[in-house]
């Protein structure tokens, strides 16, 4: 048996799930910040099928452009983080609560 | 590797320009002592927005064309919303700089990220591919998360750009996922090639059962709602508005109004792009079950709880963020109306003239509310506020007729733009393109609207009752400066111009409306060699039948459709 766009849908499917129920259930900012990491790659991998099954690069581009994005964001991501690490010593998100009173 | 040419440049000139000045403030910000005040940076970067406003208006095509091998579109939607987009920023700059010298943050990043999230905007409006979105989109969305964290000493500012970042990621997750499901119905990623996909005869195929490949899951309809709620968060549009109250008081005040204003404005214009192009199916459009229902719940959420929620809230901020979720389900009501056939051209209307009233006013009361504070902090509650307008008479008509715009009460620019968004809602209720239950909900959300929309007209009201109030008991200081007043005068000469003289902006409408409507056609730019080479591989090969191993399939070299 052969891989085909099924599985590479289903697994991406799969990834995108793991990352979306992460970001329901986990405390850790740096840990919340991973699974929407994951599910960035979730979409590039059903991207980059679809771009293959189809023999159309478009979507092989877009994955590219997709992960320079991305780079980028962590790079904002993680300097705020460090940020709420200064003012908080910690990074759990029952502590970002400022807002609350 | 294509080449581009000339007009291809022009097309996205404003943009370059936003860039450009963007890169020389930065440079501006090296070679200067460390002490030396950054105003004049503050009037660098609102000329350069003045100046990107005032070219966009000039380049503006009498047709639309497709520049960019197709992935940009230039048209009169990209002009006029990178205009405002560039205006709210002028006024977010200068009304920026005396606000920044007091929390002592006065650094040229600050403008240099203004500039860049105007050109990100800009680019996102004149999209006309899925990478440039998201290229556009991200320029904006990473200068703002940097914006809302910028007060790098505060507590509030930190976290309140960390909830904005996470939310604005997981919306770019949401985007790119759901753009991979459409990209799956012929591989390319251009909005023309997707929307010939979804209109072509057998499309109904897709529907029902899309790619063969999941079966019972119509996955371009999966990405078109992926797509959709994307933008729901980026609006801040419920039930996706959890990060705005947050965001939005944490945010240095002045970057708020941009944020609120220009971004949602930029945000619907780029829908409005989708839903006008490629999406724009009759299957999809018109029935119950398409978007336009989507739209509907979420512009209902929105509405009720914007305005209801916004009564409630004892912090000025708090509550205008509150109420641009309801902004944003006005604006979602445009929407539903863009769906109904006989009401598109209205609605197009509506929206920009909305767009053209509360990017500008939002960026003004914002302006306004960051010269006021006392040591490092700002007036938060109405408490405050009170007797403001009578000790500072200017800044307080100011903030009053920002906020009578954004209210919708006459001689303000809101006034127009809400009437004129309402009675677009309530005309497509009759349109007969549509069931006749849908048409009924959508008139009585049109009502509804109306009436809660005065409710939460109250609680601007309130704000400006207690500037008239008796005075504070907390001293407050007003912060004079020349750039702020400058930034108000401008707020408000536009907002008065524009609800006295709506003539100009009706003009601009209609004309988007005309641009918008036109058949997406074949307007395929010079430059581009062979436009159809990507569309007519996927429909033809029907993709169920197409299922075959991945890895055995050679990839031809001439395959590059760009």
């Amino acid at each position: 048996m052969s891989l085909t766009l099924e599985h590479y849908l289903l697994l991406s499917a799969a990834l995108f799930t793991i990352g979306a129920v992460g970001l329901v259930t986990r405390r850790n900012v740096i840990v919340l910040f991973m699974c929407v990491e994951i599910m960035l790659n979730a979409a590039n991998l059903a991207l980059i099928a679809f771009s293959r099954f189809h023999l159309v690069a478009d979507g092989q581009m877009f994955a590219f452009t997709v992960m320079a994005v991305a780079a980028a964001e962590a790079g904002i991501g993680l300097a705020i983080m460090v940020n709420i690490f200064r003012h908080k010593k910690s990074l759990l998100v029952d502590d970002l609560n400022v807002f609350k009173n | 590797m294509i080449g581009f040419t000339s007009a291809d440049l022009l097309g996205l000139l404003p943009a370059l320009l936003l860039v450009l000045a963007g890169m020389a403030v930065l440079l501006l910000e090296v070679f200067q002592r460390a002490s030396f005040p950054r105003t004049h940076l503050a009037y660098v970067t609102a000329l350069a927005a003045l100046l990107a406003a005032g070219v966009s208006y000039l380049i503006a095509p009498a047709e639309p064309q497709t520049l960019w091998g197709g992935m940009v579109r230039f048209d009169a939607l990209g002009c006029v919303i990178t205009a405002f987009t560039a205006v709210a920023c002028a006024i977010t700059a200068l009304g920026s700089t005396r606000y920044l010298e007091q929390l002592e943050i006065d650094r040229g990043e600050y403008y240099a990220l203004l500039l860049f999230a105007t050109a990100g905007m800009s680019v996102m409006v004149s999209a006309n591919d899925f990478i440039v979105l998201f290229l556009g989109l991200e320029m904006g969305a990473v200068a703002m998360y940097a914006l809302t964290a910028y007060q790098r000493r505060s507590n509030l500012s930190s976290e309140a750009g960390f909830k904005y970042f996470l939310l604005g990621a997981l919306g770019s997750a949401l985007l790119v996922y759901g753009v991979a499901f459409l990209t799956g119905l012929t591989g390319s990623t251009g909005y023309d090639q997707i929307g010939a996909a979804l209109r072509a005869p057998d499309a109904a195929r897709h529907f029902a059962n899309p790619t063969g490949v999941v079966p019972f899951l119509p996955l371009p309809l999966v990405g078109m709602a992926l797509v959709f709620v994307a933008f729901l968060i980026k609006m801040a549009a419920a039930p996706f508005h959890m990060w705005a109250p947050d965001a939005y008081s944490g945010a240095p005040t002045p970057t708020t109004g941009f944020l609120s204003g220009a971004g949602k404005i930029a945000g619907v214009a780029a829908l409005f792009r989708l839903f006008a192009g490629p999406f724009a199916t009759p299957e999809l459009s018109g029935g119950v079950a398409g978007w336009t229902t989507i739209a509907f719940f979420a512009a209902l959420a929105s509405i009720v709880v914007g305005n209801l929620v916004a009564l409630t809230q004892k912090r000025v901020r708090r509550m205008l963020a509150w109420s641009s979720v309801a902004h944003a389900g006005y604006l979602l009501l445009a929407l539903c109306a863009l769906g109904v056939q006989e009401a598109a051209a209205g609605s197009i209307r509506a929206v920009i003239l909305y767009g053209a009233a509360y990017s500008v006013a939002t960026a003004g009361a914002f302006v306004v509310l960051g010269a006021f504070g006392r040591d490092q902090a700002e007036v938060d509650t109405l408490d405050e506020l009170s007797g403001l307008g009578r000790k500072h008479p200017a800044m307080g008509l100011a903030l009053s007729l920002f906020l009578i715009s954004a209210a919708g009460l006459p001689p303000a620019a809101g006034f127009v733009a809400k009437l004129s968004l309402f009675s677009t809602a309530f005309a497509a209720g009759e349109g007969s393109a549509i069931p006749a239950s849908f048409a009924e909900m959508l008139q009585w959300l049109a009502v509804g609207g109306l009436v809660l929309s005065v409710a939460g007209g109250l609680a601007y009201l309130r704000v400006i009752a207690h500037l008239y109030g008796r005075d504070a008991h907390v001293r407050v200081d007003y912060r004079p400066h020349t750039a702020t007043t400058l930034a108000v005068g401008l707020a408000a000469f536009l907002t008065l111009w524009m609800g006295l003289l709506p003539g100009r902006v009706l003009v601009w409408g209609d004309n988007v409306a005309k641009q918008l409507l036109t058949a997406p056609a074949v307007a395929a730019a010079p430059s581009e060699p062979a436009p159809a080479a990507p569309a007519d591989a996927g429909p033809s090969a029907p993709p169920s039948e197409a299922l075959k191993a991945i890895e055995v399939v050679p990839l031809p070299n001439a395959e590059l459709p760009r």
